[in-house]
């Protein structure tokens, strides 16, 4: 019944692949590393890799401005390139206490504004001098590369 | 000290939060809910990425 019909397959709303597999069209680098990045081996081996080699950084150097960049412009690349398969908007809230979740984030902002302002000290901790005895070690730096990666990784797969 | 309270009190009403979000009658939605919905929206997408960007500078660049 479908001898004279080509077979194709539809791999996402706009890239078709004939059935032989070979690729008429070439999908976009965006596209690639969005496909790349939604393997659960190759996230994992990015945000490991990240880990072990940004351990190495250290603040207020150049080292780590170039590999958060690089990451930054992998992620964004990655995330336009996922954007055709990305979930429905969920409906509208049934509920109406997204006040108490706004409080909570300006509660976050204003404390961590106000430390700053007053000097990011001993008596006024932002939050980046309370994660200071962690990161600057190298296990918890890497550590805490992989988690910040990871959850930009989780960003492009969502 | 100072730093032991801090990390508390942000602690503590985060997990409040998380807590009363998932208990059934609640009005407080869950934190999976406010996630699904920054997520479901452009702005929300950008923002999101923007605040991963600026914790990636803030605590391993500066």
């Amino acid at each position: 019944m479908t001898d004279d019909v080509d077979i194709i397959e539809t791999i996402g709303p706009t890239l078709t692949v004939p059935a032989d597999g070979r690729s008429e069209l070439s999908p976009p680098a965006s596209r690639r590393a969005a496909d790349w990045l939604n393997r659960r081996g190759g996230v994992l081996t990015v945000a490991i890799g990240f880990g072990l080699i940004g351990g190495f950084t250290r603040s207020f150097t150049s080292a780590p401005y170039m590999l958060l960049g690089g990451a930054l412009v992998a992620v964004v690349i990655a995330m336009v390139g996922n954007r055709e398969r990305r979930l429905p908007r969920p409906p509208a809230p049934a509920r109406r206490g997204y006040v108490v979740w706004g409080l909570i984030v300006a509660f976050f902002s204003s404390a961590e504004i106000g430390n700053v302002v007053l000097g990011s000290g001993r008596d006024h901790p932002s939050l980046s001098v309370l994660m200071d005895p962690v990161i600057n070690s190298y296990p918890g730096r890497a550590t805490a590369l992989f988690v910040w990666v990871w959850a930009g990784i989780e960003l492009v797969r969502r | 000290m100072t730093r032991g309270i801090t990390i508390a009190v942000f602690a503590a009403t985060l997990l409040g939060a998380t807590f009363v979000g998932r208990t059934r009658r609640s009005r407080v939605p869950a934190a999976e809910e406010v996630w699904s919905l920054l997520m479901g929206t452009r702005t929300g997408r950008v923002l999101t990425v923007g605040f991963w960007a600026w914790t990636g500078w803030h605590f391993f660049c500066r």
